[in-house]
């Protein structure tokens, strides 16, 4: 139950940072729209699947009726959590064969880490920049923004996952 | 069954996910107005192409009632044209002289239908009983002759044609008067057969050969052809003339029945006479 309302209030907080501090923040880097909210889908521990694509799909879908653009980052969110385990097992260190796939820096290590956050938010940027434009038609400028916000997200992502879940040890 | 569910219970997560991602895409475009109107613009125009080949195929398996559907009005289109229409006001024409008496009418006539290919050949003529056509009249072109009229009905005739086994007619050869007998031989179309002239009689090719006085069928010196060629044929001491004929059977449009006036006069007195 602690460990439920602790990881509520981690969306909570991802939530009002997302809406009210970081779409709010005057665009320093054009096309840049920093995105952190994703960052509570990699913080979720581990848990059931179906569970977790509920959680995503929920919580993507309370984000997108603050946007008013419904539908997008749940679209974003659900695929996020289905590739969630696959990726970590993809990424993770070879010696940690039977232990239990987590998507903390403490878990993977510094570089690891970045490379799944860098693979999750593309994914994200991805999905929602195409769904947003719903068009290939100019498809090169679509990819450049998703790249540009990719960079940007995954800065504040890895600031975000230092300050709240870095470990000296091993133990989450 | 057994196998269905357990496959799904296997790959569950696919498929809920599937599920949960139809539903955010059905979301993004049922209510986001760009990508909705992008999504109905790419669905309609899917479904159009494919309802439009559907509509294809379902043409082409129409193809026979739209043939005739498309024949019935060519056919109520062609029976409005004035070639479908038979007139009757045409006139007979007639020369009034006051010194001769009238012995020949020439009734014009078009040619509906033709053949010059068979071993007995007919014409039909657009003209019938109503405008004065009778049995076993002559028929002339402008060039010269081209048959008998044999069958009339009220408003058509069958002419039998110069090309046929049973056509004959008196003949002779203008320079020198000499009287024969024109048949068909049934081989050239443009080629009619000259018989009884004697082997004294002096023959060139090129020389004329029209109507003699004797036939009742047409006036006395309408062309029939000139002579092309001569072969003399020794067991009845008598020439076989080849005529080239001066109708064009093949390509005759206008035609005239030769109403002869006189002819019955002329046969009351000629006992036992078939006309020629």
């Amino acid at each position: 139950m602690i460990t439920f309302i602790k990881y509520f209030l981690l969306f909570l907080v991802i939530l009002v940072l997302q809406v009210f501090v970081l779409d709010q923040a005057p665009q320093i880097i054009p096309y840049a729209r920093p995105v952190l909210f994703f960052a509570f889908i990699i913080a979720l521990p581990e848990m059931y699947d179906l569970w977790l694509m509920g959680i995503a799909f929920t919580g993507g879908l309370l984000l997108d009726i603050l946007y008013g653009t419904p539908g997008i980052n749940a679209a974003a969110c659900v695929l996020l959590a289905y590739l969630k385990v696959p990726l970590i097992r993809l990424i993770k260190k070879d010696e940690e064969e039977n232990s239990v796939p987590s998507g903390h820096i403490t878990y993977l290590g510094f570089t690891r880490y970045l490379i799944y956050i860098l693979v999750v938010s593309l994914l994200f940027h991805f999905v929602t920049g195409f769904l947003s434009v719903f068009t290939f038609a100019q498809a090169g400028q679509t990819i450049l923004r998703a790249i540009v916000n990719t960079i940007v997200s995954v800065i504040l992502i890895y600031i975000f996952e230092i300050i709240f879940f870095y470990r000296r040890s091993a133990k989450i | 069954m057994g196998n269905i569910f357990a496959f799904l219970l296997r790959h569950h997560k696919f498929f809920v996910f599937i599920i949960l991602e139809g539903i955010c895409f059905s979301l993004v475009v049922n209510y986001n107005r760009d990508q909705g109107s992008a999504f109905s613009q790419f669905s309609s125009e899917v479904s159009g192409s494919v309802y439009k080949s559907f509509a294809g195929m379902k043409y082409y398996f129409h193809l026979r009632e739209t043939n005739d559907s498309l024949m019935a009005e060519n056919a109520r289109l062609r029976a409005k044209m004035n070639n479908a229409l038979y007139f009757d006001t045409a006139k007979t024409r007639s020369i009034n002289d006051t010194i001769f008496k009238q012995r020949y009418t020439f009734i014009p006539c078009d040619v509906v239908n033709n053949s010059v290919t068979s071993m007995n050949n007919y014409l039909t003529l657009g003209s019938g009983k109503k405008m004065g056509v009778g049995k076993h009249l002559g028929v002339v072109s402008t060039a010269g002759i081209v048959g008998i009229t044999r069958d009339v009905s009220e408003h058509f005739s069958s002419v039998l044609s110069v090309l046929h086994k049973d056509f004959t007619v008196s003949a002779e050869i203008r320079e020198n008067k000499q009287i024969g007998t024109v048949t068909w031989d049934g081989r050239n179309p443009n080629i009619v057969v000259m018989k009884d002239i004697p082997l004294n009689v002096r023959l060139k090719t090129g020389m004329h050969v029209v109507t003699s006085p004797f036939s009742d069928l047409f006036p006395a010196g309408t062309p029939v052809g000139y002579v092309v060629k001569f072969e003399a044929n020794h067991n009845d001491a008598n020439y076989t003339v080849y005529v080239w004929l001066c109708s064009d059977i093949r390509n005759l449009r206008k035609v005239y029945v030769v109403n002869n006036l006189m002819r019955d006069e002329k046969q009351k007195i000629e006992p036992g006479a078939e006309s020629k």
